[in-house]
């Protein structure tokens, strides 16, 4: 049998660093992977587990936050798996020295390709070479064929994210139901202030709605609306219908308000915690008993405008019905007061804006109001002869003004507003 | 080149190795490291740059090394009046029997194989280069004729750090022709107990010549040749090639913090003494090939000498050995 020449034992060896290489490369892919998807699977439980508990404004925080810590780990395991990939140069080195071989291996196979076959030491160096083959097989150097530690890692981070989908329900937070109604044909009740939600997003909608169509009174970009949509994407497909109220709660919990004792704050009070800029509030307001809501009028409540179907002036309707529209003298304020009571409308500020508002004049709540005596009973106190002030705030150091977002100002208007047919006797 | 008369040639280098070591142990005692590194510089054709005190054994090993060997040996104690004809040999008028005269070249202490060139820095440059020549060329040329200097030949010059009035600094293109500078520090206790004790008693220790001299200089040009026969992979070469770069302040491989204090960096040569010194570090160890942890051993005695250091670094007390380690470092994290 003819002894094996240095050229067939170069060729073994350039077939077992083949192979090493192929198997220390799949090994690399496969950690990379596992490593990935338990990064992956770990941002969408913090994501989901953040949707749930925490408000719009801190969730969108801390979705950046998620995802630019997303990114930079995956940008951090490619660049890992970049260094740690044994291109065909590398791979002799590294298998001298993960096997102990002090760069035999890797000299050998450099030299044979320069042709230094004819060197009195290469012989020698090549025979070492094939004795020590058996040393650095595929299977003893890499015995794992699977990256056991990384695929734990995605098996657990992978399994974290199907508990948090399947605690999902018992992560809502404890919402007291809050009293609105959605605007519809009926009549709201008189003499209270009804709280009209605009149609916000739909749970069924996509994620990527915010990009296709923007609020028009939302000037936010349509990548910082997208943690809104992420958000209520989220809390549709795990709670359904039964979100709004924890969104609220979540709400009033991040502007440190806490649910009254009867479920819910006072109508005033709700209209100036929401800011969620899909929920605007108006006031809808009663029309006098007998006369027949203008066409339109609802939906133009709704948004917070002053009916433009000139059925009425707005002065007229001052008169007549308490009504007071933009640039117009408050209902009940009197002929001979200021027409300006509150400052100069701001229908066309920001909706983010805040206007001041003057309490310099007396306030009369339109919740308190009383209902007009019937007769032969005796009249109701005036309820705004001695204002409802805080119980901390001082007579004689009365708040001026107060900050209120332009898209309650119709609201406020109504509430702040005089009129003389209801004054208390 | 079978493998098995390769493997026999190797064994066979440090066998030889050994043994030189061992006789010089006999009367050197510790200057383990510095011992080895000088051997590996003979065996690898280069000189060696000794920098020590007076009374450390510098002459001793030189002395020892020849004796082991059984080379011609020579010592020139350098001296500022020591002129260059008194190394490399002058021409005389000799009255030939016929009464006829004519010049006759007498060579010098150069013509030997192992040279010990004391202190060398107290002679002047002029007299230093007759020496760098010979050590560089293999030669020395008096009155317009070259005189060859049989092989082997090695020059073990010495510097002495103190008392430095009155001496000729070697300039750094004079420093480049050693293959490696070794620096000799005083013996530990001891070391030093040892050295009194064997040096005052009745029968003083003596090497006894390893090799036979009518084959000595013969066998040590096999042996030499045998070093350049290590096998150096185009990646060590590489390798080499970056660490010499790297002590190149205008390469800009060097990090800030140590730019500052290089001037120059290494010349080639650098690299040419890191792979011969790797190649006998490797030979030594059994293999036919240089590693990367070869050419660290010999890095420092290899470099340090090369780099000029900047006034900062001598104001900071940075030396260049700091230097080469942090480029060794360096490498090592990049292989990493």
């Amino acid at each position: 049998m003819p002894e094996p020449t240095p050229a067939d034992a170069l060729d073994r060896m350039r077939r077992q660093v083949r192979a090493v290489r192929w198997r220390r490369n799949l090994h690399e892919l496969q950690r990379a992977l596992y490593h990935l998807i338990a990064t992956l699977a770990g941002a969408a439980a913090t994501l989901v587990v953040l949707a749930l508990r925490t408000a719009p404004g801190p969730f969108a925080a801390a979705t950046w936050a998620v995802a630019a810590a997303t990114l930079l780990l995956a940008a951090w395991l490619a660049g890992a798996l970049v260094r740690r990939w044994l291109s065909p140069a590398r791979a002799p080195l590294w298998i001298d020295a993960r096997s102990g071989l002090e760069g035999r291996l890797a000299t050998a196979l450099e030299l044979g390709h320069r042709g230094a076959a004819g060197a009195p030491f290469f012989p020698l160096l090549v025979e070492d070479n094939a004795r020590r083959l058996p040393t650095w097989r595929p299977e003893r150097l890499l015995p794992d064929g699977l990256p056991s530690g990384a695929f734990a890692g995605a098996l657990a981070a992978v399994g974290v994210f199907l508990l948090v989908l399947l605690l999902a329900p018992w992560l809502r937070p404890g919402a007291a139901p809050v009293a609105s109604s959605e605007v519809t044909g009926d009549e709201p009740v008189r003499g209270h202030i009804v709280i009209a939600r605009r149609a916000g997003r739909q749970a069924g909608e996509s994620v990527l709605a915010p990009f296709a169509e923007p609020d028009e009174d939302d000037e936010r970009s349509a990548l910082s609306r997208l943690p809104d949509a992420l958000q209520e994407r989220i809390q549709a497909r795990l709670w359904g219908e039964d979100r709004e109220p924890a969104r609220r709660a979540m709400e009033r919990a991040e502007r440190g308000h806490s649910p009254g004792p009867e479920g819910g704050a006072p109508p005033a009070d709700r209209l100036a915690d929401t800011s969620e800029p899909e929920e605007r509030w108006a006031v809808v307001r009663k029309a006098p008993r007998g006369a027949r809501p203008a066409p339109g009028a609802t939906a133009a409540a709704s948004a917070g405008e002053t009916p433009t179907d000139g059925s009425a002036t707005p002065a007229a309707d001052g008169e007549r019905g308490g009504e007071a529209g933009a640039h117009q003298a408050a209902a009940g304020a009197g002929t001979g007061s200021d027409p300006n009571l509150f400052g100069a409308a701001s229908a066309e500020r920001a909706a983010r804006e805040r206007f001041d508002l003057p309490l310099a004049a007396r306030v009369r709540a339109q919740g308190g109001a009383h209902e007009a005596p019937s007769p032969g009973e005796a009249p109701a106190p005036a309820p705004d002869a001695h204002p409802d002030l805080g119980e901390r705030q001082r007579r004689d150091a009365p708040v001026p003004r107060m900050r209120v977002p332009p898209v309650y100002e119709a609201a406020v208007r109504a509430v702040f507003a005089h009129r003389a047919s209801e004054e208390a006797p | 080149m079978t493998p098995t008369v390769a493997e026999a040639a190797i064994r066979d280098f440090q066998d030889t190795f050994t043994a030189v070591r061992r006789e010089i142990g006999k009367v050197v005692v510790g200057h383990e490291h510095a011992i080895d590194t000088i051997l590996g510089a003979f065996f690898a054709g280069g000189h060696v740059l000794i920098e020590g005190v007076p009374g450390i054994g510098k002459t001793l090993i030189v002395r020892s090394l020849a004796e082991t060997l059984n080379l011609t040996f020579n010592r020139v104690q350098f001296t500022v009046d020591l002129m260059p004809a008194d190394i490399t040999g002058t021409r005389v008028i000799n009255e030939g029997a016929a009464g006829r005269r004519e010049f006759v070249f007498v060579p010098g202490p150069v013509f030997a194989h192992v040279l010990l060139a004391d202190e060398i820095n107290r002679a002047t440059p002029k007299t230093q280069s007759a020496l760098l020549e010979a050590m560089a060329e293999q030669q020395v040329t008096v009155a317009g004729t070259s005189y060859p200097l049989a092989p082997p030949f090695f020059v073990l010059a010495t510097l002495n750090p103190i008392e430095m009035e009155g001496t000729y600094q070697l300039p750094e293109a004079q420093l480049d022709r050693f293959l490696f500078k070794v620096g000799l520090d005083y013996p530990s206790a001891d070391e030093l107990e040892r050295i009194l004790a064997e040096t005052t008693a009745a029968d003083l220790p003596a090497v006894r010549p390893v090799l036979a001299r009518e084959t000595a200089a013969e066998r040590v040009e096999v042996l030499k040749h045998l070093v350049r026969q290590v096998l150096v992979a185009p990646h060590m070469e590489r390798h080499v090639a970056a660490l010499v770069r790297a002590t190149v302040p205008a390469a800009g491989q060097l990090p800030e913090a140590m730019a500052r204090y290089v001037t120059y960096g290494s010349s080639p040569r650098g690299g040419q003494a890191l792979i011969l010194g790797a190649k006998v570090t490797a030979l030594l160890a059994g293999r036919p090939h240089i590693t990367f942890e070869d050419v660290e051993r010999v890095a420092l005695p290899a470099l340090c000498h090369r780099l000029v250091m900047s006034y900062a670094a001598e104001a900071a007390g940075v030396g260049a050995a700091q230097v080469v380690e942090g480029v060794l470092a360096s490498a090592r994290r990049a292989r990493a």
